[in-house]
């Protein structure tokens, strides 16, 4: 028995495998890739790294906005019915092809087949025209003023037009873009590799590969980090904050987000079709309280119907914790001894606390009623079974999160509060209707002129905070950590992450 | 005994017919509508009936079946919703990490196991009888992923010896996951081991043995050992059903990626043609492991036949 357990213990040591300094990073994420194919995507983790490899005309900087890339300009008129991109002169992809006009047409035309998961993104685009080798020129069938986010938007990266022509639809296993890194090598479920892109246009690349793996378990990435054998992970777990924080050598990152998380209340039926009701869930919400425990402090309260990152957002006042308030509301509408409803939140652990909390803080005004947790697939199956001439459905409040994709205020407020999102066209599963407010994000489409949708979107902001659709409770902050080695990569607010300046130093 | 064996193994297809039809209904009946999971959160309803047409989740299920078995009985497992890779591709990729983390958490459960419930049957009553025991009733009582946890925490975070997590084929990657996997069984061995010692030990040729006056050493390695081993070799063949099915807990917590990591990334997102093959799969290890055992049974006795 002595031999065995020698034998083992010298398997062990022989198997220690060293962790020499490379320049090689290691990404540990809760997410594994999915697809690789840009247009048909539509997790924001894939997404981030297609991102890495393939570029747009436009793109995001770390605040959002919304920058040149593959484009140098752009113009639009004022019916925002036109859109005409400069093309960068000079780029290449890399297997050698021109990035020139032909790309852009080949790209933009596949995405408006209607097959792809973000075709949607192209649905507004009557016809694209190349002007000249480097220019095109985008129609649109009714006036758009988000288009360039769509445009910026990861789901709309050009890919080589000589990989599309290769591989077909498979180009999701070899995408081939102008990016700071080419594609190497993806292994389903388990890694996505990609290495150094020695000819990249914007200058010179200083880590040699990176390496994306899945953890799922939040112990497990955490460890990575703190064993060295990862210098990014993401989502850095709230519980763990403090064991993180203690270590020397890892770095915590926080970013504010644009996940808007809320309370959503089936506004057309009794008792939500009460503003005074809304308004009281509203005043008997402790949301300090829901972001400290069931959060971890990750999170900023609500100041506005969007999140502060979002295009043209604007600031309100905070609904205050004012549970007199809150009652004298309820008695002027006539609930003064309160009503049932159902609580409906996915089984995530962060919101079913966070629904438990908010079920505790609502009794008090009266508000009481059974709580039902399920997995999101379940959740969302619910919330799009209602249907708004239903007789008359139980009031539910269900724990809603929503992250605008396209970074613009359109995003944040159409799918969301307009009439035209009922179930199951998107996801307005409130029924909050109003025609002032489809009024604002109608008017805020109809420009592409910044100043001009930043008036709509600042009304509709403005109208619609007391109207209280929602229970509003916060707005996520990302909370990711690295090795102190690590430079220049940063998470995004949409939930992905840049890699372009990263770095290891030591 | 070759009809024997041949009946057996045509026993097996009305099985699967059965465990395929009930993958089908299972997997359908779950609430939640993939293509929404596929397509997003932020997605509108033209994408999400995009989605649904192209997986033909638009057409009623009685079609949806039969397209299904016939793919099936041609060998296709279809596609995953998920990844666009056929399942048959995915089902490959992940098919031998988790034979070797089985295979690897047997070899530990056997080794461990075994020892323990040798020394507690040797020394029964002594305090290393109890040592063992605690040891063992510790190893089935302590949660896979608090055990996994642990592992990580004392090999890779503090020595820094051993790999966290993830496998791209070192064998250094096999060795904390693969131990923990071997842990519940190995204490599931030691008992069993320890029983089945015991038996042989009241048995009348020890006795004879020890009468003869043969040492005590050579009555316990070689008289006592040896035939105690019988049950426990078959017990082997039985947890490793359990392994297969079991690695669902440690193929998280490790990042491994195997069978169980996929089943559980399949449930979430509702990826119809991953969890029907997958269920079909473990069914198919279970019905497999089991015909195995009933013919080791069948060539070490004869007498036994289930009919």
């Amino acid at each position: 028995m002595k031999k065995t357990f020698f034998t083992l213990l010298a398997l062990l040591l022989l198997a220690a495998p060293s962790f020499a300094e490379t320049r090689d990073i290691i990404y540990a994420s809760e997410s594994t890739v999915k697809s690789l194919d840009p247009h048909d995507t539509s997790d924001t983790y894939s997404g981030a790294i297609e991102r890495a490899i393939c570029q747009g005309l436009m793109g995001f900087d770390k605040n959002l906005n919304i920058v040149p890339l593959l484009a140098e300009s752009y113009t639009f008129n004022e019916a925002a019915t036109q859109f005409t991109f400069k093309l960068r002169k000079g780029i290449k992809f890399h297997d050698g092809a021109d990035f020139n006009a032909h790309a852009v047409k080949v790209n933009i035309e596949r995405m408006m087949t209607g097959k792809y998961k973000r075709s949607s993104l192209m649905k507004p685009v009557e016809s694209l025209m190349v002007l000249d080798d480097y220019t095109v020129q985008f129609n649109l069938k009714e006036p758009f003023g988000a288009f360039v986010n769509a445009i910026a938007h990861p789901g709309s990266l050009i890919l080589s037009p000589k990989a599309l022509e290769t591989y077909g639809d498979e180009v999701s296993k070899h995408p081939v873009g102008t990016g700071p890194f080419i594609f190497d090598q993806w292994v389903s479920g388990n890694f996505v590799t990609i290495k150094k892109n020695p000819d990249y246009w914007r200058g010179d690349v200083k880590v040699d590969t990176i390496t994306f793996r899945p953890i799922p378990e939040s112990g497990s990435r955490l460890a990575m980090l703190r064993a060295g054998q990862a210098h990014y992970i993401y989502p850095m777990p709230a519980e763990l904050l403090k064991i993180a924080e203690r270590d020397a050598n890892i770095d915590i990152i926080k970013q504010p987000s644009i996940i808007a998380r809320y309370l959503i209340m089936n506004t057309q039926f009794k008792p939500f079709a009460d503003i005074r009701v809304r308004q009281a869930v509203n005043y008997a919400l402790d949301k300090e309280a829901i972001i400290k425990i069931a959060w971890g402090g990750a999170a900023s309260e609500a100041d506005s119907i969007i999140p502060p990152n979002l295009q043209f957002y604007k600031k309100q006042a905070v609904w205050p914790h004012d549970l007199e308030k809150a009652k004298a509301l309820m008695k002027e509408a006539g609930y003064e001894n309160g009503f049932e409803v159902v609580f409906l939140t996915p089984n995530a652990s962060n919101r079913l606390r966070a629904t438990e909390m908010a079920q505790q803080q609502l009794k008090k005004i009266g508000i009481t009623g059974s709580l039902q947790s399920m997995d999101v697939a379940s959740f969302y199956n619910k919330l799009e079974g209602y249907r708004v001439d239903d007789a008359k459905p139980l009031p539910f409040i269900a724990f809603g999160g929503w992250s605008a994709s396209t970074g613009d205020a359109d995003w944040g407020t159409r799918p969301l509060i307009s009439t035209e999102a009922f179930p199951p066209a998107m996801s307005n599963f409130g029924f909050f209707s109003d025609k002032k407010v489809d009024g604002f994000i109608t008017a805020g489409l109809a420009s592409a002129n910044p100043d001009i949708r930043k008036k709509a979107y600042a009304d509709l902001q403005d109208y619609v905070w007391d109207k209280a659709p929602w229970g509003y409770l916060f707005v996520d902050t990302m909370v990711a950590a690295k090795s102190k080695k690590l430079k220049g990569i940063y998470p995004m607010p949409d939930g992905a992450f840049s890699v372009e300046e990263a770095e290891l130093v030591d | 005994m070759l009809k024997y064996f041949f009946k057996r193994c045509m026993a097996i297809l009305p099985v699967l017919f059965v465990v395929s039809v009930l993958a089908f209904a299972f997997v359908h009946l779950l609430p939640g509508d993939p293509a929404r999971m596929m397509a997003g959160d932020d997605a509108d309803e033209a994408t999400i009936e995009m989605l649904r047409t192209e997986l033909g989740l638009d057409r009623p299920l009685p079609v949806q079946y039969l397209t299904y078995m016939g793919k099936l009985v041609r060998g296709d497992l279809g596609i995953s919703l998920r990844t666009n890779l056929t399942v048959f591709d995915e089902l490959k990729l992940r098919y031998l990490p988790t034979m070797y983390l089985a295979f690897a958490g047997m070899a530990w459960s056997v080794v461990i196991g075994i020892f323990f419930g040798a020394v507690a049957a040797i020394y029964s009553g002594k305090w290393q009888d109890y040592t063992a025991m605690m040891v063992s009733v510790s190893g089935i009582s302590v949660p896979q992923f608090w055990l996994g946890l642990l592992a990580i925490q004392l090999f890779s975070v503090h020595l820094g010896w051993l790999p966290v997590a993830g496998y791209t084929g070192k064998f250094s990657e096999l060795i904390l996951p693969s131990f923990t996997l071997g842990a519940t069984v190995a204490a599931i061995m030691a008992r069993f081991t320890l029983s089945a010692f015991l038996d042989v030990l009241g048995e009348e040729y020890i006795s004879t043995a020890r009468a003869k006056g043969v040492t005590e050493t050579l009555v316990m390695w070689k008289h006592a050992f040896r035939n105690a081993l019988i049950p426990v070799i078959t017990m082997v063949g039985l947890q490793f059903g359990f392994l297969l099915g079991g690695s669902v807990v440690v193929e998280t917590v490790f990042a491994w990626p195997g069978l169980g990591r996929y089943m559980i990334e399949a449930v979430a997102v509702r990826d119809y043609p991953v969890l029907q093959a997958l269920l079909l799969l473990y069914s198919f290890h279970f019905v497999f492991i089991n015909l195995v055992v009933d013919m080791v049974y069948a060539l070490i006795n004869p007498e036994i036949r289930y009919e």
